[in-house]
């Protein structure tokens, strides 16, 4: 949760960026959904346009002129660089994004700031933050809140259930009721899945230094 | 941009929409020289006004201009357009149009260096 920043570089002047604060992270991941649904429809307008407005979320004084004279490449390794930045940390250590799932349609009442507005709405109604406040906290930091808070309300919607008549089902042929649990969502009834350890023979190991990728936490070697 | 410096972000979109249509046949290759020579061969084979329109991309150039420049010179056409390539690193192009999405293909085995 560090002060992480990028130096970007365009068409000759350079910025140094921090990491999105939870406004500007919304912000950045609509741009994307621009970005990919360019992209399905070749549009390149659309293309250029997403990624411009990307960059301009982190820099709000980049102009028109200066990135279309800019070389590509440099539009391209900026759009990475920001990209790269605001990364959700730790995402897969968060069940209710790990678990994530959706039809991806809108609902009736949908429009184009609801996407920030969910998270404001359910953190302030909560905790009584106001917008700027909860715009400011980092993305990760509101993806725990918000996983807490639809958690709480969970449990007390099962308790609500279990005070409910609809809870208790009467089997006709034992002439009793068993009590039916209201259901979970995936990312709450679902433990985090196991490390699948590797074993690995001695004598198919390379030879020499051997130089494991990243994040590879161990490598248990089974002797013959 | 351009005139003989590399493209803007707008016409390196158009050009990588081209360059990824071709991509699954010049991937293949090892050496940068022969990745040129697939893509531009694969063009001709197919549609050859698409090589037209991506040096007239390249060169910030209405395709027309391109066409009466290069009448009767296929050499020299061949020679810019490979040129033009280069200089907008084409290889790396292919890297970007896989990350933005623009292509679903990337680089096999040599990366063109």
């Amino acid at each position: 949760m560090g002060e992480q920043v990028a130096v970007v570089r365009l068409g000759g002047h350079e910025w140094t960026i921090s990491r999105a604060r939870l406004g500007g992270y919304v912000r950045l991941q609509k741009e994307r959904e621009n970005l990919v649904k360019g992209v399905e429809e070749g549009d390149n307008g659309k293309i250029v346009g997403a990624i411009f407005e990307f960059l301009r979320v982190c820099i709000p004084e980049l102009t028109q002129d200066t990135f279309f004279n800019a070389p590509w490449f440099e539009a391209v390794v900026a759009y990475q660089q920001i990209d790269t930045l605001n990364r959700l940390p730790f995402a897969e250590e968060f069940a209710i994004i790990r678990y994530a799932k959706g039809d991806g349609k809108p609902v009736p009442w949908d429009n184009p700031l609801r996407t920030v507005l969910i998270w404001i709405h359910l953190i302030a109604k909560t905790y009584s933050w106001t917008k700027e406040a909860i715009e400011n906290l980092f993305p990760e930091e509101a993806v725990a809140f918000v996983q807490e808070i639809i958690a709480d309300e969970q449990t007390a919607r099962e308790f609500i259930h279990s005070l409910s008549d609809v809870a208790y089902e009467y089997n006709r042929t034992t002439k009793k009721s068993h009590y039916r649990p209201l259901q979970r969502p995936a990312w709450m009834a679902l433990s985090k899945p196991k490390k699948i350890r590797t074993l690995l023979r001695r004598d198919m190991l390379p030879v020499g230094n051997v130089i494991y990728p990243e994040n590879v936490d161990e490598v248990l070697l089974l002797d013959e | 941009m351009s005139e003989k410096g590399p493209m803007c972000i707008r016409a390196a979109v158009e050009v990588m929409k081209i360059l990824a249509e071709y991509a699954p046949e010049f991937t293949q290759e090892e050496k940068d020289i022969k990745i040129i020579r697939s893509l531009v061969e694969s063009i001709k084979d197919d549609e050859p006004v698409q090589a037209l329109r991506l040096l007239a991309l390249i060169d910030g150039k209405p395709i027309e201009q391109i066409a009466d420049e290069y009448e009767g010179k296929p050499m020299e056409f061949l020679t810019d357009l490979m040129d033009g390539l280069v200089r907008n690193q084409f290889v790396q192009m292919l890297d970007a149009a896989f990350y933005l999405g623009v292509s679903k293909v990337r680089w096999d085995y040599g990366r063109g260096n």
